[in-house]
This record gives structure tokens, C-alpha cells and sequence, in this order.
């Protein structure tokens, strides 16, 4: 884990997290914890973890979800020795019961440069901290465990998946203490593949990003995650005026990450732009979907708990 | 062209305006901070063209208003001639005035001629100080008030002030020839204008010489504007001839006086008075159709000999020059005839002419040995009765007498040479023969070969078959064309030839007046014959009723005998100058200028004597304008206008040019409206793709 000591790129990087408090208070209301009580994050796949737990796990163990029987061999324990088979068939077999164990999210967040753009009250980071945040807070009041993953180019910061509400707290406070900086270009490619390598169970990865990286190798780490058997939803953090370029007054774009400057007319180019961004979010959705991804836009100006509310809801009914 | 050329910098000034703003605005950059202009960069590629596109656009629209603007306020004209850059070059100017009797016409506004009078003191006024004119009068001939071309415009104030419009048909394209002839000579003008002044009666662009005006019009480098001042639909009725029947009037009466009246216009019922010496003797109405003739008769009341004024009148009209029809009533008490030949060969003749006359007076008799050198102009009628051959003087004095309108009779007998007759010249036939009668044949019936002759007319005999006893008779061969048999022998010989010559006429019997030819000078045929002979060599037929207005009316022709005075008076007494000439010795008297309708009369010791009536030439006149087509074809003209407003505007036009301003503002105020709509809508474009922008759902991926 590298220590960032760089100062926020922009005054109000951190806009729209409640002033003087942090961690999770920072970036949910009393409100928001009240209305994300009842909410769960399922996975839609198998998942690894070393508890017990709501979760479907590969490993046989102690269980009282019955799978299949295995012929009796050495080492088996004789406890779970079927006698009715026996009876009927006077062979030995032992059963084998399905394991359910406890999920272990993990947060891709990403602090580049573009993560500190924000038009209104919030800035896209802000918002993905309050996104991970409320991702946290229902996977550890579930009695699941979270994690993060801290990148721009590189990986700025990693934290093991716990599940405590001081581990979240300490996992939200990073990325506080890490916000955006301008050039700072982002490679979620690179941090997916070190997810994908760092995280030998199988797991939730949760990637909290704008996406605006090479979309090429993004991915292919994400593919990259999903041969890894790992369950990964994708959230794209997107501000309005990225999606309708209402920018207001001006006639020169500057990049944040790269510093690259384009004269343009917002009113002129508006439509095209709108047509291509289009296509790059249809491209995204289309992918994810042939890679069993849930991808979901979330907008920064819309309100936390309305997005979570249906997010989960919509991923129970998709899961069960 | 343009009047204040100056505005044309700040037309370009402004017209820089848009592009000096667009420079401007493209160094004053405002930074927007974006999470990556990736797409900002594809957005423009993919929209370069169309923003371009766009750009140029708007730029085009605001540079062209400002630009129009600017050229708007130097104030463009188009001219349609020549000319410097502010309009003004020298031309010389023709000017053809319709001086046909219709520009009496009262329009409401003054008459036709009134108001073309008034249109060409304005055009006048129109011309600069370098400008010239002429001015070319169109009547029956064209005649230049102003010949040559001149700068001095009071000139043409003092011809025109005391011009009135004639009292004949006019003939326009005579004298726009005469114009087109005077533009050619005078060549050094860069610009060249006729213009004609007219009421627009298409009879008075009728005679064209198609092939002479096609040339013209090919080579023609002259600027035509016609400017109409009559009406589009004009209605006049007018008494357009008379007819006495008889001609001859005598103090016995009987006399009928058939008047024909027509009409332009709508149909209509009017009322036409006849009046003689001021007197109204009756009054008749009648129905009159468009464009058709309606014949009204009167009766003539029994008058004493002399000469009486006398008229036809139709009501007060806008045409009031043609109302009345003037003409002289001539009532003579006999007709004098001179009778030459012996005193047997003559005397039934002269019983005859006695009888018809009812007065010894009338019959004057001479030996034919006296016939040269005696006088004959005083009589209507002289019969020569085996008179043949004269000698050469008095050959001369009788184709001079028969020329002037006399009638001559000739009765050949024993002393006329055949074949070689003096007289041939206008004689109807030529006596080559004669045909002599046995018993079985002598008595023949008169056959009327031209029972509608003069001669023949009215004869009561006709209704019977008349036979006369024959002898012998000439046999009249080659006929001269003119000539005509008017009786004709059941044997197929002519008995009565007349041939016209000149004004008179000569009549010739195959027979003589006595009885050793035949019987008819015994019969009840001859005298109304011989009376019909005399009606017929009445003054009337020598001197018409009245005589048209004419330049050089020619008084010999058309009064008993040349005035020897220098002048006539008109009923309000004033004096009409009579130019008297020679030529041949013999005295000719005529009228230059065309006289006005009315009567004339000589001053004589005991007052005043008519002479002379003139009427305007109606007949056949057409009242209807011509067609804009029409002028259009034979005239190319710049403009055909119908009002001073008109007429003034197209001048203008073509001198200094149709102006653009209110063209260009038009544009500006549409450029504008386009302009504000294109960049409201590119506005409102954008604004509209942030609706369209649909946020890209995140499904659930399944």
C-alpha cells in the first residue's frame, strides 16, 4: 500500500460528504443507514469465504443443505455415513451437504483524475465513496466481509476483506485520504488484474468507476475477473453533464486526467457527443451483459438510497 | 448604379463586423474542466462539417445583412440605358402628338388632346438642360411643329399653348417615321426617346407598313413610351353622312333626306334634328347598336331658289366635334342647258327640255357654227346634235368642261364623221356604222340595261315596255371600259352608252334628236329621259353637299366658281385665308390649313352668302383603342401608360433606374428573420439533445 500525501486536486474533490465528520458518517446519513437496514447484496454466483454464512459455497462441509453422496472412502468421517442407503443397498455411502459460507465484497475504486469531476453539488468520487459506503454498510451489517482496492494508475491503497463497521469506517477514511488529483490518469485495467490475481477465493468485486479508461483493456480484466470465477458488478459513476454535456459558459475543454485541451462549443457539438458517449455506454452494457457483469450507471445527482433501494432489490430478484 | 455611392465603405465596413466579432471571440477561451474530452474530440470530428457548415452560414447571413444593409443606404437604382454614374446624359427627345379629331374627346379630366398636351409640357419638363426635343404633329399628314431638336423649352410652351387638336383621322406611324427620321439624323445623343402622345383609336395605327416597321424595329436603338390618354371604352354617336334623293332640289320639294348615324359604345336610343337656315324643320329618334349604322330621313320642306345652311344633329356627347353635320342646300329653279345644232335637228329636244325645265329661260340654243368659243361653263348640260366633229379649241373646252364635272349629250346625225371621231379621248364609245331598219325590224322594244342608273332611275316607263320605231341607227363599237350601256335595242344595239370622265360624265345616242333616225323623240319616252339627263348634271352632282376637313382644300373643286376673294368667315366671324394660285393660266384657290367643322360663308356686298360646309371625316372612323399586344409588337415600347403618374414612373425608371432599396430591405428583413430563426434553432438544437439524452439504464446483466 502506497501512502498518498498529495493534496486534492480540486477545493471540492470532496463535495457532498457531510462536513467535519468521516468515515461512514461522512458519507451517509443517519437516514440513508436507516433506509439501507433491510437491504442485501446477494451474489449471483458461488462465493468462497470462511465463515458460514448466507452465501452459496463451493467447499462441502458442515451444512444442512443436502448435495449428493459420495461412495465411503478412507478419511471420510463415518458421522455422515447414510444408513438408509446402506440399508437399501448394502454399500457405503456418506453424504455431502452444500456449503453455505459468508461473502466477501471488494471495492475498485478508482481515484483518477476524472473521478473529481463534478457539475453539481457532488463530485463523482464523493459520490463513489458514498457508493461504497452504503455497499459497505449492508455487506457488514449482513455478516459479510469488505475490502478495497484504492487505484489511479496504480494501486494507491489495499485493505483485506473484514467484516466490521471499524474496518469499513477505516476503509472509507482511505479513500478520503486519497481523493482525486488532476493528470492523474487512471488504469482500472491494471487494478483488475491485480484484483483478479490478489483475491485467490471466489469473490464479489464491486468496481466503483467512471470508466473513461481504455475500454479495451478494461475489458479484458474484467474478463480476466470473471474467469476467476469472481460475481462482479461494474457501477459506472456518471455526472449529468457528462451524459448531455450541459456545461455551461465556455469554449475550452480541459482534460483532467491527461490536460489536454480542445476548443469547442458546448452548443455545437452537444448532439454529437451525445450520439458517441451513447455508443460507448451501450458498448459497455452490451459486454458486460455477454459477461455475466451487472453494470449499472449510477448518477451523481441521483439520491444514494433511491439507487440502492432499486439496485438490490432489482439483483435480489435476479439472484433467488 | 448607386445615388450615394459613399455608404458603399460603410457597406464593406459593416460587412466586416461578423467576421471581426468571430476573430475576437475565438481568442477570449474559457476553460472547461472535463473528466476526458475523448469524446469531445469524436463529437467534433464527427460534427466539423456541420458546425463549419453552420458557422459559415451564420457568418454569410450576418455579413450579408450588414452588407445590404450598407448598400441599402447608398441607395442602388438598375438602369435599363445608358448613362453616367449618377443618370444623367444627354438624349435627344421625339415627341409624336395625335392630332386626330377623336383627342376632342372629353375624358372627365379636360379633353384627350388637353391632357396629351399637358403630358408633353411635363415630359418637357422632365429633360435637363442638355436634353433636346423636337416636336412632330400627327393628322392625316404628319407636320413638324418642332423640326429640329432644341434645348429652349419655352418654345414648346408658346407652339403648344394655342395648338388645338385637329378636325381629321390621324395616321401615328407616318409620323413616328418622320421622328424615327430625325433621331437617325442626329446621332451624336447617346440616348434616344420617342415619345407619342395619343388617344390610342386604333384607326390611327392602321395603315403600317409592316415591312418597313419590322426593320425599324430590328434596327431600332429609340426608346418608346407611349402615354394614352383616351378612354379605354369610348361612346359617341354621330351623323356620319346624308344622301338627298333626288339630288336635285327644287322649290317644288319632295325631296328626302336620308342620314346615317353610328355608334361606339353601348347601344342606345338618340334623337337627330334637322335644321336648315338655323331653323329645326324635324326631329326623329332612333335605336343604335355598337359599331352599326341607323338611317333616318327627313323631308325636305319646299324652299325658294338659293343656297340655305343646313345641318343634322345629334346630342350633346364627350365627342361633341362630329354632333352636327353641316351641308348646303342648294334649291335652284332649273338646271341651264345648252343646245347645239341645227334648228330641225334640235327641235324636239329643245320642246323636251322646255317642258322639263318649265321655263323657256333654261334652254339656250346655238348653231353649231357658233360653238366655238362660246362659253359653256354656266350650263349643266350641253347636247350636241349632229354637231360632230368640232374643231380642236372646242375639243379642248369640252374635255375640259366634262372633266370639271359637266355633262355632255351628243346626238350624232348625217354630219358625224365615222370612225374618226375628235372626241375619243372621252368618248364611251365610237360610232362605226349604221345599221338601217327594213320593215320587219323597225319596231323594237327599249331593253333598260341599268334600271338603277341615275338616268333611269325613278322612270316610270320602265314598268311598261316601251317600243320605239326605228330607221337607222350608229352601231357604237369599242365600248370604253369605263362605259356603260344604259339602253340597249331588242336587237342587242346600243341605243344609250355613258361613260364617266373626270368629274362629268358623256352620253351617247346611237340615234340623232329628229325624226329621220327613229321615233323616239316622238315618243312619251323621251322627255322623262331628257328631264332625267338634266337631274342628273345638277350642281349637286358637281359640287358635294359638303366637303370633309382637309389640309389644301382645293375650292375649285368643291365651289361653283373659284372666290376671287381673299378670305371666308365662319358663322362667329372669323376669317379663314384663301391662297389663290396659277398654273396653266387657270386660277386655283385652296385652304391650307384643315378647317373646322362648320359653315363658311362669302362676304358679299348685300352680307353674307354660303360657301362652303365642313364636316369632320366620321365615316369609317373607329373609336376603339388599339391593343397593348398590338403597340407591343409594332412599337416595342418601354411603357404604355395611361396616367401621368404612370407615365412619370416608367420615365424614371428607365433615365435613372428602378430603385433596389426597398428590394434590399425586403432581403435584410428576411435575411433577419432567417438568420434569427437558424441560430434560435441551432439553440434550441442543443438544447433539445439534452432532452434526447435518454441516461443509459443499468440493467441488470443477466
Amino acid at each position: 500500500m502506497r501512502n498518498h500525501t498529495s493534496r486534492p486536486i480540486l477545493a471540492n474533490t470532496m463535495k457532498g460528504l457531510i462536513a467535519g465528520k468521516s468515515g461512514i458518517e461522512a458519507c451517509l446519513s443517519v437516514d440513508d443507514r436507516t433506509r439501507l437496514q433491510r437491504l442485501v447484496l446477494l451474489s449471483r454466483n458461488v462465493v468462497e469465504g470462511n465463515l458460514s454464512g448466507a452465501h452459496r459455497s463451493p467447499l462441502r462441509g458442515v451444512s444442512s443443505e443436502f448435495s449428493d453422496h459420495k461412495q465411503y472412502g478412507q478419511g471420510d468421517d463415518p458421522k455422515y455415513m447414510d444408513w438408509r442407503v446402506v440399508a437399501r443397498t448394502d454399500k457405503y455411502y456418506v453424504k455431502r451437504f452444500e456449503d453455505e459460507t459468508n461473502l466477501r465484497v471488494y471495492l475498485v475504486l478508482d481515484r483518477s483524475g476524472s473521478m473529481g469531476y463534478g457539475s453539481g453539488s457532488i463530485t463523482k468520487y464523493a459520490y463513489a465513496l458514498q457508493l461504497a459506503a452504503a455497499i459497505g454498510y449492508v455487506v457488514v451489517k449482513a455478516r459479510d466481509a469488505i475490502g478495497l482496492f484504492l487505484h489511479a494508475e496504480g494501486m494507491d491503497a489495499q485493505m483485506p476483506a473484514r467484516n466490521s463497521m471499524q474496518h469499513l469506517n477505516d476503509i472509507i477514511r482511505q479513500g478520503m485520504q486519497f481523493p482525486p488529483q488532476r493528470g492523474r490518469e487512471g488504469n482500472l485495467a491494471e487494478a483488475l488484474h491485480i484484483v483478479a490475481s490478489s483475491v485467490r477465493r471466489r469473490a464479489l468485486v464491486v468496481v466503483l468507476s467512471d470508466l473513461l479508461g481504455d475500454e479495451g483493456e478494461t475489458r479484458k480484466a474484467m474478463a480476466h475477473l470473471r474467469k476467476k470465477h469472481h460475481d462482479v458488478i461494474a457501477l459506472q459513476i456518471l455526472d449529468p453533464a457528462e451524459l448531455d454535456l450541459t456545461v455551461g459558459q465556455g469554449n475550452l475543454f480541459v482534460d483532467l486526467e491527461t490536460g489536454e485541451r480542445l476548443p469547442a462549443s458546448p452548443e455545437e457539438i452537444r448532439s454529437a457527443y451525445v450520439a458517441s458517449f451513447g455508443k460507448f455506454l451501450d458498448d459497455y452494457q452490451r459486454h458486460c451483459a455477454a459477461m455475466g457483469i451487472d453494470y449499472r450507471i449510477a448518477r451523481t445527482d441521483e439520491r444514494l438510497a433511491r439507487f440502492m433501494r432499486g439496485w438490490l432489490l432489482q439483483r435480489r430478484k435476479f439472484t433467488v | 448604379m448607386f445615388e450615394t455611392p459613399l455608404f458603399l465603405f460603410a457597406a464593406v465596413a459593416g460587412a466586416m463586423v461578423p467576421l471581426i466579432l468571430h476573430l475576437t471571440q475565438k481568442w477570449r477561451s474559457q476553460p472547461i474542466y472535463f473528466p476526458t474530452i475523448r469524446f469531445l474530440r469524436l463529437a467534433q470530428h464527427a460534427a466539423a462539417r456541420r458546425i463549419r457548415l453552420q458557422n459559415v452560414l451564420l457568418w454569410f447571413m450576418r455579413t450579408m445583412i450588414m452588407l445590404l444593409l450598407g448598400v441599402a443606404f447608398a441607395m442602388p437604382v438598375i438602369r435599363t440605358t445608358g448613362g453616367g454614374m449618377l443618370g444623367r446624359a444627354a438624349r435627344d427627345v421625339g415627341i409624336v402628338l395625335d392630332m386626330s379629331y377623336t383627342m376632342h374627346y372629353e375624358t372627365g379630366e379636360g379633353t384627350a388632346f388637353d391632357l396629351a398636351v399637358e403630358g408633353v409640357l411635363n415630359m418637357i419638363a422632365t429633360l435637363s438642360e442638355d436634353d433636346r426635343y423636337f416636336i412632330i404633329l400627327a393628322a392625316r399628314e404628319p407636320s413638324a411643329l418642332i423640326p429640329e431638336p432644341i434645348r429652349d423649352k419655352d418654345v414648346a410652351i408658346e407652339a403648344l399653348g394655342d395648338l388645338e387638336a385637329g378636325y381629321e383621322p390621324s395616321a401615328l406611324f407616318p409620323a413616328i417615321g418622320v421622328a424615327r427620321h430625325i433621331l437617325a439624323e442626329h446621332t451624336g445623343r447617346r440616348l434616344q426617346e420617342l415619345h407619342i402622345f395619343t388617344d390610342n383609336r386604333k384607326q390611327a395605327w392602321s395603315g403600317i407598313d409592316t415591312a418597313r416597321a419590322e426593320d425599324a424595329r430590328a434596327e431600332d436603338a429609340v426608346s418608346t413610351f407611349v402615354y394614352v390618354t383616351g378612354v379605354e371604352a369610348p361612346q359617341n354617336i354621330a351623323p356620319l353622312s346624308l344622301e338627298l334623293e333626288p339630288p336635285l332640289v327644287t322649290p317644288s320639294g319632295g325631296n328626302m333626306l336620308h342620314v346615317e348615324v353610328g355608334s361606339w359604345g353601348v347601344s342606345r336610343e338618340t334623337v337627330v334634328q334637322f335644321f336648315v337656315a338655323e331653323q329645326e324643320q324635324a326631329r326623329r329618334a332612333v335605336w343604335v347598336d355598337p359599331h352599326e349604322q341607323a338611317t333616318v330621313s327627313f323631308r325636305v320642306p319646299s324652299l325658294a331658289a338659293g343656297t340655305y345652311t343646313a345641318r343634322v344633329e345629334t346630342p350633346e356627347d364627350n365627342l361633341s366635334v362630329d354632333n352636327a353635320l353641316h351641308f348646303l342646300l342648294r334649291v335652284g329653279a332649273s338646271v341651264p342647258s345648252l343646245v347645239v345644232g341645227t334648228e330641225r335637228q334640235t327641235l324636239f329636244l329643245r320642246a323636251a327640255l322646255r317642258a322639263a325645265a318649265g321655263s323657256e329661260d333654261a334652254v339656250t340654243h346655238i348653231p353649231h357654227d357658233q360653238f366655238v368659243g362660246f362659253d359653256i361653263e354656266p350650263y349643266g348640260v350641253v347636247f350636241i346634235c349632229d354637231a360632230l366633229p368640232v374643231d380642236g379649241h372646242a375639243i379642248g373646252q369640252l374635255e375640259e368642261y366634262i372633266r370639271a364635272g359637266g355633262l355632255l349629250v351628243i346626238f350624232p346625225g348625217a354630219r358625224t364623221r365615222l370612225v374618226d371621231s375628235a372626241l375619243r379621248d372621252v368618248m364611251p364609245a365610237v360610232p362605226e356604222g349604221i345599221w338601217q331598219f327594213d320593215e320587219n325590224d323597225a319596231r323594237q322594244s327599249l331593253v333598260w340595261e341599268q334600271p338603277e342608273h341615275p338616268v333611269l332611275a325613278g322612270l316610270d316607263v320602265l314598268s311598261r315596255s316601251p317600243q320605239i320605231t326605228m330607221q337607222r341607227a350608229f352601231v357604237l363599237e369599242n365600248m370604253h371600259a369605263d362605259a356603260a350601256v344604259l339602253l340597249r335595242l331588242r336587237n342587242g344595239l346600243p341605243l344609250m352608252v355613258e361613260r364617266n370622265v373626270g368629274s362629268g360624265a358623256v352620253v351617247l345616242f346611237a340615234i340623232g334628236a329628229d325624226r329621220g333616225w327613229s321615233n323616239f323623240p316622238l315618243t312619251s319616252y323621251f322627255l322623262p329621259v331628257i328631264a332625267q339627263l338634266v337631274d342628273y348634271s345638277q350642281d349637286s352632282r358637281r359640287y358635294p353637299l359638303f366637303v370633309q376637313s382637309q389640309r389644301g382644300l382645293l375650292l375649285n373643286d368643291v365651289m361653283r366658281e373659284v372666290p376671287s376673294e381673299r378670305e371666308l368667315e365662319d358663322g362667329q366671324g372669323r376669317s379663314v385665308r384663301i391662297r389663290h394660285v396659277q398654273q396653266d393660266g387657270k386660277p386655283f384657290a385652296y385652304i391650307e390649313s384643315p378647317l373646322a367643322p362648320g359653315m363658311y360663308y362669302r362676304r358679299e356686298s348685300d352680307g353674307l352668302h354660303p360657301a362652303l360646309a365642313v364636316n369632320i371625316h366620321a365615316q369609317g372612323m373607329e373609336l376603339d383603342p388599339a391593343s397593348a399586344p398590338f403597340l407591343e409588337q409594332w412599337l416595342q415600347p418601354v411603357a404604355i401608360s395611361h396616367s401621368w403618374e404612370a407615365y412619370a414612373e416608367a420615365l424614371d425608371i428607365h433615365r435613372v433606374g428602378r430603385s433596389l432599396v426597398e428590394i434590399i430591405l425586403w432581403l435584410v428583413l428576411l435575411l433577419v428573420a432567417i438568420e434569427f430563426w437558424f441560430a434560435n434553432y441551432l439553440v434550441q438544437r442543443g438544447e433539445a439533445s439534452n432532452k434526447v439524452v435518454q441516461p443509459v439504464s443499468g440493467e441488470m446483466s443477466t
